[in-house]
């Protein structure tokens, strides 16, 4: 009678889990993206400021998700040129980062009965990275090179922390996965986080320095650079720019151009299969012609035959028009820029430090979900429609739980192209060119009258995102 | 019963996640430390402790000994090589209050104040009456230059850091490049965050 009792309690709980979660959201919301892009890919940078807004206001982006809305608002106000507005809101960014990394407890189990989308989301470590290169880029913008430099001494004290931070959540993992009966005997070992030196940071860092006059930094942030080629390969593996934080002939101008966008997450579903007289989960998707695929296979004990739903995020890359771009000065051409960074390798290495954990936990909930629904399905099998109906519906509510987490920012460029060029202290009119794989103009920029000074930094940006 | 219970902790779980504004005034003496980072105690603090340092050393008795008058000074560029957003002209009024304060020194504008008053000068030199026009060329010159910088060295593990600012201040002289005092002092924080909430 009083067990009787106590299960009565749960649909209760379970009205308060919802009230608890209604203002998050059970998937991740992107539709409204679309049009944001759409006017990024047409040069509308101010028309997409608006919808961003709009759609803060229409509550697309919850508390939880705060720091998305904040870099992404951040992101295209530095598209629109608003430095000061996006300075703000990637500041509200990488506050909003410092703030998430304090993990609800509460919200962390939930994510163990419902998907990841319930947790609060502090950014992935390229994000929260670029939100200091963008501050940079800002502050540039602004002619605030002392600014500017805080910003890029901030992202490569978050570059130097970063081996250690992986190190920590695999301890973390480990001692849940020991008092965990589903995760236990899994091991999981802090994967080599091959990125700890941001090329273009240094590149920033060397030409603040050298516009201080102090060469000595300038020469050590240069080999610092070098160092992200050699050391990093998989992030950087294109040839170095050939840079110049000096010039006896001359003066520096440097310029700067950003293109593409960075690759966002998107769902892979997947299917769970376990085979008792195998000891085997097998994890399988939709191959090219529908029939199932193995994507891989764990030796875990198992007691019966189950068929279990589940969905991953990936990383997936966006197609950019733009091949190379060139620059102008007074109409004639005075060089292609070369790539210094590619934001989509620095994201993949990042992300795959995370995303074994994250698979791992998701396989640990869909094995739970599946178990419980296995078992409410056998309670429910009371034949008829009715018992029918009930399997059903606990089907579809296991979909409907099952989200992968795709949160990220969507509107990160996805490279950076530099070349410093040796020009006489003037007034120049400089233009970028923006050309695909044929040689056709896609984009181009202007900037006019720019004053190239004997003193100081002379550093010009142009981007498109096409 | 029951219903009436359990319907009263979901309006306690609601109301709890509303959140009121509420003011406070603060005394501008009191240390208030919120997020860790660099704030107007510490700019005051740093200020107070480095300039009285500087006024208690052998350079301002010499310089009064050999002159008969006390040295003119005037702050120049103070960097910010710090990690952080510092507003250095806060802190380098804190400087310019405090000298002027000790009653030690005289003072003068800092370059971005002088061209303002370049300015006006001009201006008058066009439009006032020439009883009350003051007049060019006559700028009291300083002796020493404040020059300085502050830089940090943060380091984190596990929701831990320290972060440690460091002021060098130098004391210079104008005509002779003569370094007459040089000044250091360090802040050292502890910012913990917890590592899970409820």
């Amino acid at each position: 009678m009083a067990i009787r009792n106590r299960l009565k309690i749960i649909p209760w709980a379970i009205l308060i889990f919802a009230l608890f979660i209604s203002c998050s959201s059970l998937s991740t919301q992107k539709g409204f993206y679309d049009p944001i892009n759409a006017d990024l890919l047409e040069g509308e940078y101010d028309s997409a400021v608006v919808k961003l807004e709009n759609a803060r206001e229409n509550n697309k982006f919850a508390d939880k998700d705060r720091f998305l809305y904040y870099l992404d608002a951040g992101l295209a106000n530095y598209y629109a040129a608003n430095f000061d507005s996006s300075n703000a809101k990637l500041t509200q960014a990488e506050n909003s980062a410092e703030e998430l990394f304090t993990r609800s407890i509460s919200r962390a189990a939930l994510s163990y009965v419902i998907n990841d989308n319930v947790l609060e989301y502090p950014g992935e470590d390229y994000e929260v990275l670029y939100t200091n290169i963008f501050k940079a880029l800002n502050y540039l913008a602004m002619d605030n090179a002392e600014d500017a430099f805080v910003e890029v001494r901030r992202a490569n004290l978050k570059l130097e922390l970063l081996e250690q931070k992986y190190v920590d959540l695999a301890q973390q993992f480990q001692k849940t996965a020991d008092e965990d009966t589903v995760l236990s005997g899994l091991k999981y070992e802090a994967p080599d986080v091959r990125f700890n030196n941001d090329a273009f940071a240094r590149y920033l860092g060397m030409h603040l320095y050298a516009s201080r006059g102090d060469y000595d930094n300038a020469r050590i942030a240069y080999d610092y650079l070098v160092n992200a080629f050699q050391s990093q390969p998989d992030v950087y593996d294109f040839p170095m720019p050939d840079v110049k934080y000096y010039s006896e002939n001359g003066y520096i101008l440097s310029v700067v151009a950003l293109s593409g966008r960075a690759p966002v997450k998107e769902a892979l579903n997947l299917r769970l299969r376990t085979d008792k007289d195998l000891n085997l989960v097998q994890i399988l998707y939709d191959g090219p012609d529908s029939s199932d695929t193995e994507y891989g296979h764990l030796p875990v004990p198992v007691s019966e035959d189950y068929y279990f739903k589940f969905a991953i995020p990936m990383l997936i890359e966006r197609p950019s028009q733009i091949d190379r771009v060139f620059v102008k000065i007074n109409g004639e051409v005075a060089g292609q820029l070369q790539l210094i960074e590619d934001i989509g390798k620095v994201s993949r290495e990042t992300y795959e430090a995370r995303k074994t954990l994250m698979y791992i936990r998701t396989l640990a909930r869909a094995i739970v979900k599946g178990l419980f629904a296995h078992k409410a399905k056998e309670k429910a099998d009371t034949g008829g429609l009715g018992g029918w109906l009930k399997k059903a519906a606990i089907d579809v509510g296991t979909d409907i739980l099952e989200n992968a987490d795709l949160r990220c920012s969507r509107l990160l460029p996805n490279r950076i192209y530099v070349s410093d060029l040796e020009l006489e202290p003037g007034v120049y009119d400089i233009t970028f060119e923006f050309v695909d794989s044929e040689g056709n103009i896609v984009a181009s920029k202007s900037v006019e009258g720019y004053r190239v000074l004997e003193n100081g930094l002379n550093l010009v940006q142009a981007f498109s995102l096409r | 019963m029951k219903k009436i219970i359990i319907l009263g902790l979901v309006l306690l779980i609601i109301a709890g996640c509303s959140s009121q504004r509420e003011v406070t005034r603060l005394d501008p003496e009191s240390t208030t430390d919120l997020s860790g980072k660099w704030n107007d105690t510490d700019s005051r603090l740093v200020a107070e402790e480095m300039i009285t340092d500087a006024l208690n050393r052998p350079w301002l008795i010499n310089f009064v000994e050999q002159n008969g008058e006390r040295p003119v000074v005037t702050v120049g560029r103070i960097r910010n090589n710090s990690s952080e957003h510092i507003d250095v002209e806060t802190f380098t009024t804190d400087f310019e209050r405090e000298l002027l304060n000790s009653g030690k020194v005289r003072f003068v504008a800092n370059k971005f104040q002088r061209e303002d008053v370049r300015d006006e000068r001009l201006d008058q030199d066009e439009w006032a009456s020439a009883e009350t026009r003051k007049r060019l060329r006559e700028e009291l010159g300083a002796d020493f230059i404040l020059l300085g910088a502050i830089k940090s060295i943060t380091d984190q593990l596990e929701g831990k850091m320290t972060v440690s600012y460091q002021t060098d201040l130098e004391l210079i002289n104008i005509e002779t490049n003569e370094k007459v005092w040089i000044g250091s002092k360090s802040i050292k924080k502890g910012i913990s965050q917890g590592k899970t909430k409820w």
